[in-house]
């Protein structure tokens, strides 16, 4: 699944690179893998079309 | 886009998670030891842009860095970002964007790293206390002294960030070059004001939580080591929408991994 939710990540053109805080090194196995992994229009309108506006958090 | 993009690999390392867990916020931290093979990983990926801060793990996040820094690598060829501005000590420059913690603090991350430049040093958010010219020349004065190679913003409301940027370009002292924000398929609000700001200013995003603390890694409702105890992850995705995840899910069944 990080596959998908991090290609969508990259998939913004003023992302540079996600910050992984990965505990295993299988997990940025998958990291770097998402790098090549281009998502058509369908699957980022079905990522996407679940979103509903929020407060931002974390500040 | 601006200076990051020739650093990394796409991808950079989180070391907030590898400290002694002992100290700070995550009980879940791995030690030195445990966190020895996702360095070595790193290394052989080609991802190095290792981020840490000066809080994580009250300090001790940024030793086992440096350490591993000299053990696994070589010091040019890794891109160093630690952070400055949340709580370390009580008093006088103990937290904050004040001169006299931005410039004392950079001075203890150096000597935790073990190094004598970071590559980014980043405002580990907005410091409504302290007139924003005077941070932007205290950091500007770490960057002449040779301390520090550039300059990042985190997680903060896109008007203080246009306001710092801005106050620098006025100075003609270092400007960010990255944002450290939170962006992820559960957290989209970035998307109104900062990553226009951000695409309008040539600076890069670094965004953090990508995976929602490993909710958008694995089906709703999995429990994980590190999940069992984590509260800032209970804090900020205890109410993660079902919906996203399952979302996730589904297109993963569709997805190929260039891998296999």
């Amino acid at each position: 699944m990080a596959l998908v939710a991090l290609a969508w990540v990259l998939g913004n053109p003023t992302v540079a690179a996600p910050v992984i805080g990965a505990t295993s090194p299988a997990h940025l196995d998958d990291a770097v893998a998402a790098l090549a992994v281009q998502l058509d229009e369908t699957e980022i309108v079905d990522l996407e079309s679940p979103y509903a506006p929020r407060q931002p958090t974390g500040f | 886009m601006g200076a990051l993009s020739c650093w990394s690999a796409g991808v950079a390392l989180g070391c907030m998670g590898f400290a002694d867990p002992a100290h700070g916020v995550n009980p879940w931290a791995l030690d030195e030891q445990a966190a020895a093979p996702v360095f070595r990983r790193a290394v052989e990926l080609g991802i190095t842009l290792w981020d840490t801060a000066n809080v994580y793990g009250g300090g001790t996040s940024e030793e086992i860095v440096g350490r591993a820094v000299r053990r696994y690598a070589r010091r040019e060829e890794v891109v160093i970002a630690t952070k400055v501005g949340l709580p370390m000590h009580d008093g006088p420059g103990g937290s904050g964007l004040s001169r006299k913690a931005v410039l004392g603090q950079v001075d203890a991350s150096l000597a935790r790293l073990g190094t004598d430049y970071i590559d980014l040093y980043q405002v580990h958010r907005f410091d409504p206390e302290t007139p924003v010219d005077e941070t932007m020349e205290a950091l500007h004065e770490a960057v002449a002294a040779g301390k520090i190679r550039y300059i990042g913003g985190s997680s903060m409301w896109a008007w203080q960030f246009s306001k710092m940027q801005h106050t620098a370009s006025q100075h003609g002292h270092a400007r960010f070059v990255s944002m450290q924000n939170q962006y992820s398929l559960v957290q989209r609000e970035d998307e109104r004001e900062m990553f226009p700001l951000l695409a309008d200013q040539g600076v890069s995003s670094l965004p953090w939580c990508p995976l929602a603390k490993g909710r958008l890694a694995r089906p709703y409702g999995q429990v994980t080591a590190r999940s069992a105890r984590d509260p800032l992850g209970q804090r900020f995705f205890g109410d993660v929408d079902r919906p996203i995840v399952d979302a996730v899910a589904e297109s993963r069944q569709r997805v190929r991994s260039p891998w296999l």
